[in-house]
């Protein structure tokens, strides 16, 4: 479950703090670790990229234009404290929310679904809303996008 | 008169529509706003009162109270709720109180620093009471807590620190990033 934190906990530093210059090397995957990668081709094209266990892969991109984009610092402390604990809170109602977990050896984990739900909840309050654009790259390397319905849901709809 | 009365019933009818009550185990997601999530069978109260654990040479106080129709928020919705909010101490081998929040209060939108609440029961299907730790400093140390029952004078303590990330603007290096409350499972915390 930690690792799913330090995915989703990152998806929120990314977004807050901007990006590292790093490159991607797609030799350094690994489906026992989650490898989290930054990168920007310019402040018009920022993405984040995750390799994810069991071959899925998230890929993160602001979808809005440069003017959109957060400056650093516009959130205060207390602000991203109270984000955490909300983050903390709707993960542990997702998992005794039966649509929003799996049992893997006897253990609660969030699924794919409640993970999605807590990202774009975050991003909701930090004023992102529809301005990131979640894709996930399944096993199979169809790729979907992933977007919110109406009532908060998430839908994930394959791409051309 | 007449007015009174109308009023009165159009009050009441809304006031019942408003609000449906459910019992802690329910989960919050895509309930109806304002729902109430009510500890109906008081599982929450045998965790209420001081409690102490010693840790790798340092004494853990926990002062652990219950506030009833808490206002909480999910998922865009407000809520109300029964919590228990945990306030602690902790002291070094000397004696020394090397971190507190004993005295903390915790208004809507302010600092939530130390903030340790609950959130839910019976995640892992033990029974246990489930909490959110905001953490420390710029949320050092923020992830689950939880409480287990053994007896009316002990419970079962399990603390999970999450990962936290932090800026040099908002967090310089200078502060105190150090995690004091004990990061263990099923440390045993007796009454006081």
């Amino acid at each position: 479950m930690m690792k799913t934190y330090l995915f989703w906990f990152a998806m929120l530093a990314f977004l807050l703090l901007g990006c590292r210059n790093d490159n991607f090397n797609p030799n350094e995957t690994n489906n026992s670790q989650q490898a989290l990668k930054f990168r920007v081709f310019s402040k018009n094209n920022a993405f984040m990229g995750l390799v994810a266990p069991n071959n899925v892969h998230y890929v993160v991109r602001f979808g809005d234009t440069q003017a959109g984009l957060p400056i650093t610092g516009s959130y205060s402390q207390t602000q991203i404290e109270i984000w955490k604990i909300d983050q903390t809170t709707l993960w542990q109602q997702l998992l005794i929310s039966d649509n929003y977990y799996s049992l893997i050896s006897g253990k609660k984990v969030l699924n794919a679904k409640g993970l999605e739900r807590i990202l774009f909840d975050t991003l909701e309050k930090m004023g992102l809303k529809n301005k990131v654009n979640l894709l996930k790259i399944n096993e199979n390397n169809s790729v979907s996008i992933i977007v919110q319905n109406s009532d908060k849901s998430t839908i994930s709809i394959p791409c051309p | 008169m007449k007015n009174i009365l109308l009023l009165s019933f159009i009050v009441a009818i809304v006031s019942c529509k408003a609000q449906q009550t459910y019992p802690l185990r329910q989960s919050a997601v895509d309930m109806p706003e304002n729902s109430y999530f009510k500890d109906f069978n008081n599982e929450l109260d045998p965790y209420i009162g001081t409690w102490q654990a010693s840790f790798n040479g340092k004494l853990i106080t926990l002062n652990i109270t219950k506030e009833l129709e808490r206002t909480f928020s999910l998922l865009g919705k407000y809520y109300l709720t029964d919590q228990l909010i945990v306030r602690y101490e902790v002291r070094d081998s000397s004696g020394t109180v090397i971190q507190t929040s004993l005295s903390n209060t915790y208004p809507a939108g302010g600092s939530v620093k130390y903030l340790i609440i609950s959130t839910s029961i019976n995640i892992r299907g033990n029974n246990e009471v489930n909490f959110a730790y905001a953490g420390g400093n710029c949320g050092v140390g923020g992830g689950e807590i939880s409480l287990k029952q053994i007896s009316s004078m002990q419970f079962y303590w399990s603390y999970y620190p999450g990962v936290t990330t932090l800026n040099d603007i908002t967090c310089p290096p200078n502060l105190d990033y150090h995690i004091y409350l004990p990061e263990t499972e099923n440390l045993v915390f007796t009454k006081q």
